[in-house]
C-alpha cells in the first residue's frame, strides 16, 4: 500500500494504486434540467436571495455545464473557468467559438478554436483598473458589426 | 533539504529541464485509463502528466459542498491556493523522480516582471522561443511541446473538456494564442502583484468570487486580474478546465504560490475558514480534505508552511 503521507515520493505503482483508489470517488455528472443559481447578500439587516434558473441551448441542443452568477451580475461558466461574461448570451457565443467542433454542422462558426478568430469576442469581462487595457467592445456592438459583414 | 524553485526567465537551462520532465512524464503510463477514470470512448492509456490534467478537471466539476455552484473543489474558495500547492508539488515530486534529480525545483514564471514591458514586448518574451516553452499556434509550432502526427512519442493532447467542461478524448497538437486576445492585451503588473500582496484578510464571507480578500484576489475574480488574466492571456488550451494541458499552467501557478509565499511572509502563515465553520464550506476548512486523485490526500493546514520542501529564489513578487 502506498504511504499515507502526501510528501512521499510517489512511485508508478503508488500512482497506479491512488488512482484506482480515487476516481471511484470523482463525480463528473453534468447538470440535469434548468439550472439555478442562488446569490444571497445583507443589506440594512436584511437578507437578500436572487434565485435565477437559466436554461441554455444552442440550436435546440442544451448546454449543461455549471454555471453561476456573481452579486454583480457577471456570468461564469465551468467549461471556460477564467472568465466572467456579461451575459448569459455572451457565454454561449464564446463557447461556440472555442468549442466549434460541438456545434459542428449548424450555423457557421468553425475553426477558430484558441486563434486569433476568438479576438473582440463580444462580453468577456473587461479589464477594470488596468492602466493598459484597450476599451471592451459591448455585445451588441460586436453582434451588429458581425451581421453587417 | 528544501529544493530552490527559478525564476524561469533568469535560468533557461531549469526551464529546458522542465520541459525534459514535462516530455518524460507524457509518456509515462502507470496503469490508469480513461476507462477507469470514465471518459467516454474506447479505453486508452492515461500517461501520468495526463492525469494531472484529469484531477483538475475533476476537482473543478465537483461542488464544496454539492448544493451549490459557487465554490468548488479548488477554485473560487479558500481551498483556491492550498489545492494548487498540493498539485504543484505532486507535479515536482514526480518531475524529481523522472529526471532522476532529487533537488529539482519547478520553476516558475514571473509573469508581472514581463508585464512591465510595453504590450508589443510582452509576447516577445525568452519564455516563447524555441528554447522556452515554445510559442504561438492551432497547433504549436515551435519549442519542445511541437505536434507530430507520426511520432506517437511526441507532445499531443489526449484528454481535454467539451462545452459542458465535461472530459473526453482527443489526439491532437498544443494550442496557443499568446497576446491575441483583445479584452486581454496585457499581462499583470508589479502594481497588480504588489496590491495583491496588501490586502487582507486572507479570504472573507461569502467565500467566493464575490469576497473581498488575498484569495479572490490573486485568482483574479475581484478584481479581474491576475492569475484568471494570465489563462486568458496565454489563451488555447489555458482556457478550458483542462488548462494543464498547456505546460505553462505549472509556470502560471508557481508564481501564482510564490505570491501567496510572499503573502504569509508578510502577514504571517494563516488560513481562513478554520474548523468551527459551518457545513456550508465543507470542502474549504482549514483541516478539510483536499481533492486527491494521484496521491494521498493532505490539507490546507498541511501545506501552509512547506520551506521544509521548497523554496523560491526570490520572494520579491
Amino acid at each position: 500500500m502506498p504511504a499515507k503521507d502526501a510528501e512521499a515520493l510517489p512511485t508508478p505503482e503508488s500512482i497506479a494504486a491512488y488512482v484506482k483508489k480515487n476516481a471511484p470517488a470523482a463525480k463528473m455528472a453534468p447538470m440535469r434540467g434548468p439550472i439555478e443559481t442562488v446569490r444571497e447578500d445583507d443589506y440594512q439587516g436584511h437578507h437578500i436571495v436572487v434565485r435565477t434558473s437559466y436554461r441554455m441551448e444552442v440550436d435546440g441542443k442544451p448546454v449543461t455545464g455549471h454555471v453561476d452568477v456573481s452579486n454583480d451580475g457577471q456570468v461564469a461558466y465551468h467549461g471556460l473557468p477564467n472568465m466572467s461574461f456579461d451575459s448569459a448570451v455572451d457565454l454561449v457565443k464564446r463557447l461556440i467559438d472555442h468549442f466549434p467542433e460541438d456545434f459542428r454542422g449548424r450555423g457557421s462558426s468553425g475553426g477558430m478554436r484558441g486563434m486569433g478568430g476568438m479576438r473582440g469576442m463580444a462580453g468577456m469581462r473587461g479589464m477594470a483598473g488596468m492602466k493598459k487595457s484597450t476599451p471592451k467592445k459591448s455585445a451588441s456592438k460586436s453582434a451588429a458589426k458581425r451581421k453587417s459583414k | 533539504m528544501a529544493v530552490t524553485r527559478p525564476n524561469a526567465l533568469k535560468n533557461a537551462a531549469a526551464l529546458k529541464q522542465y520541459c525534459n520532465g514535462v516530455n518524460l512524464l507524457k509518456n509515462e503510463f502507470t496503469g490508469p485509463t480513461t476507462q477507469s477514470l470514465r471518459i467516454p470512448g474506447p479505453s486508452q492509456k492515461v500517461s501520468t502528466y495526463d492525469l494531472f490534467v484529469c484531477w483538475h478537471v475533476i476537482a473543478m466539476m465537483t461542488m464544496t459542498p454539492a448544493n451549490q455552484m459557487q465554490r468548488n473543489a479548488a477554485h473560487s474558495g479558500p481551498v483556491f491556493l492550498p489545492w494548487h500547492r498540493f498539485m504543484l508539488r505532486q507535479l515536482e515530486l514526480n518531475l524529481q523522480r523522472v529526471l532522476s534529480d532529487a533537488n529539482f525545483g519547478l520553476p516558475y514564471w514571473d509573469w508581472a516582471a514581463d508585464g512591465q514591458l510595453p504590450q508589443d514586448q510582452q509576447r516577445q518574451s525568452a519564455l516563447w522561443g524555441a528554447d522556452g516553452l515554445g510559442g504561438s499556434g492551432s497547433p504549436v509550432k515551435t519549442g519542445p511541446f511541437v505536434f507530430k502526427a507520426a511520432d506517437a512519442t511526441s507532445f499531443r493532447v489526449r484528454i481535454d473538456t467539451d462545452s459542458n467542461g465535461m472530459l473526453r478524448q482527443t489526439n491532437r497538437g498544443l494550442n496557443r494564442a499568446v497576446g491575441e486576445e483583445q479584452d486581454v492585451p496585457t499581462l499583470p503588473t508589479k502594481a497588480d502583484t504588489a496590491a495583491a500582496v496588501a490586502t487582507t484578510p486572507y479570504d472573507a464571507s461569502p467565500w467566493n468570487q464575490n469576497s473581498k480578500s488575498f484569495r479572490n484576489r490573486v485568482e483574479g475574480w475581484s478584481p479581474y486580474g491576475m492569475h484568471n488574466q494570465v489563462h486568458v492571456w496565454v489563451g488555447g488550451d489555458m482556457l478550458p478546465a483542462s488548462s494543464p494541458n498547456d505546460p505553462v499552467f505549472f509556470l502560471n501557478h508557481c508564481n501564482v504560490d510564490r505570491v501567496w509565499e510572499a503573502w504569509m511572509q508578510k502577514h504571517g502563515r494563516v488560513y481562513v475558514p478554520d474548523q468551527t465553520a459551518p457545513a456550508s464550506l465543507k470542502g474549504h476548512r482549514i483541516k478539510d480534505s483536499l481533492s486527491s486523485l494521484i496521491s494521498a490526500p493532505t490539507t490546507p493546514s498541511a501545506v501552509l508552511d512547506l520551506t521544509s520542501q521548497y523554496v523560491y529564489d526570490s520572494v520579491a513578487v
